[in-house]
């Protein structure tokens, strides 16, 4: 009875380990690791900002965005990379409000010139959907968000897809195609950002709303990427 | 006394029309010099709509600018009535002084 008992025990805990510890497969006939750099070829990389505060709502875009990450198709959880955004290329329609904003008040662009986001792994990886030559899942990016010279840990929600190489495809690049997008919220006070004196919360948002859209390509150069 | 009229009449034209245009460029408090502009198109291969942005040169006055015209132009005006007033009451001392 006893040994049945702790058979049964045994059972369920490595039936929840497994399910807990389960790595998830790329459900696409991709069998090695595959290093995706990003690249303008494939699509236009973005990073649009939202700021809303009493006096004002801006949007604002960035375009320097570089930086690759490998995806193991056989353990999705174990993505990992590093993605950066030039401060530099930070626009928001107001030439000088753009001047301030890369000034030391604000992102100091000069001592801090990229904001980056080191991926380890990640997290409730779900297909969302698949076809024969293309997958999309939904997971949770865990990793390091720097802004400002400060690091945070950070999870952020992404939905990744992943397109094999066709013919279609090479028309833009070579390799296999992957595109990444994300939504999330930053807070400028997490970051050590505290502007003027009475401009954040007034003029700018506390917070700032970030939607982030990348493309890469296995095959692509580094330099694809503005 | 014809220029102080006539700094009145400049005064009311600068702020009316610093109000219309104003008005006209979309009533925004701070001045912006560009313009986002996002052109979507369907991408057939991720199966989504891919967005590039442009940043086109496009002037919306704002009203930190449009403000302190306003406020100049208010303030042309009351001076000019301001010295008219005066000179009226002046005129009109004189007369009773006259008489």
């Amino acid at each position: 009875m006893t040994i049945r008992l702790i058979g049964c025990l045994l059972a369920g805990f490595l039936a929840l380990s497994s399910t807990i510890s389960a790595a998830t497969r790329l459900p696409l006939p991709v069998n090695q690791k595959q290093t995706v750099t990003l690249s303008n070829d494939v699509g236009p990389n973005l990073c649009k900002f939202l700021s809303s505060a009493p006096l004002e709502e801006f949007e604002g875009t960035a375009d320097g965005i570089s930086g690759s990450f490998t995806v193991d198709p056989s353990n999705l959880e174990a993505t990992s990379g590093r993605i950066q955004v030039t401060v530099a290329s930070m626009r928001t329609g107001i030439t000088r409000r753009d001047e301030h904003l890369r000034s030391p008040d604000w992102l100091d662009a000069e001592r801090y010139p990229t904001i980056s986001f080191d991926v380890r792994e990640l997290k409730e990886v779900r297909i969302s959907e698949q076809s024969r030559d293309r997958a999309t899942l939904t997971a949770k990016a865990v990793g390091t968000f720097t802004l400002h010279g400060v690091s945070k840990p950070m999870e952020l929600p992404i939905t990744l897809t992943y397109v094999l190489e066709s013919p279609e495809t090479r028309k833009r690049a070579p390799g296999d195609f992957v595109m990444v997008q994300s939504e999330f919220t930053i807070s400028l006070r997490d970051f050590n950002i505290r502007g003027r004196q009475g401009i954040i919360g007034s003029r700018v948002g506390e917070t700032i709303r970030v939607w982030v859209t990348l493309y890469g390509s296995t095959a692509a150069s580094p330099t694809g990427a503005r | 006394m014809r220029g102080w009229k006539l700094l009145q009449w400049l005064g009311v034209l600068v702020a009316v029309s610093t109000i219309s245009l104003w008005l006209l460029h979309g009533g925004h408090i701070f001045t912006k010099d560009r313009q986002m502009v996002v052109h979507r198109e369907s991408d057939p291969i991720f199966g989504t709509t891919r967005e590039r942005v442009e940043w086109r040169p496009d002037f919306r006055l704002g009203l930190d600018v449009a403000g302190p015209l306003v406020a100049a132009g208010i303030g042309a005006w009351l001076l000019g009535w301001w010295r008219q007033r005066r000179h009226r009451l002046g005129m009109s001392h004189k007369d009773g002084d006259a008489s």
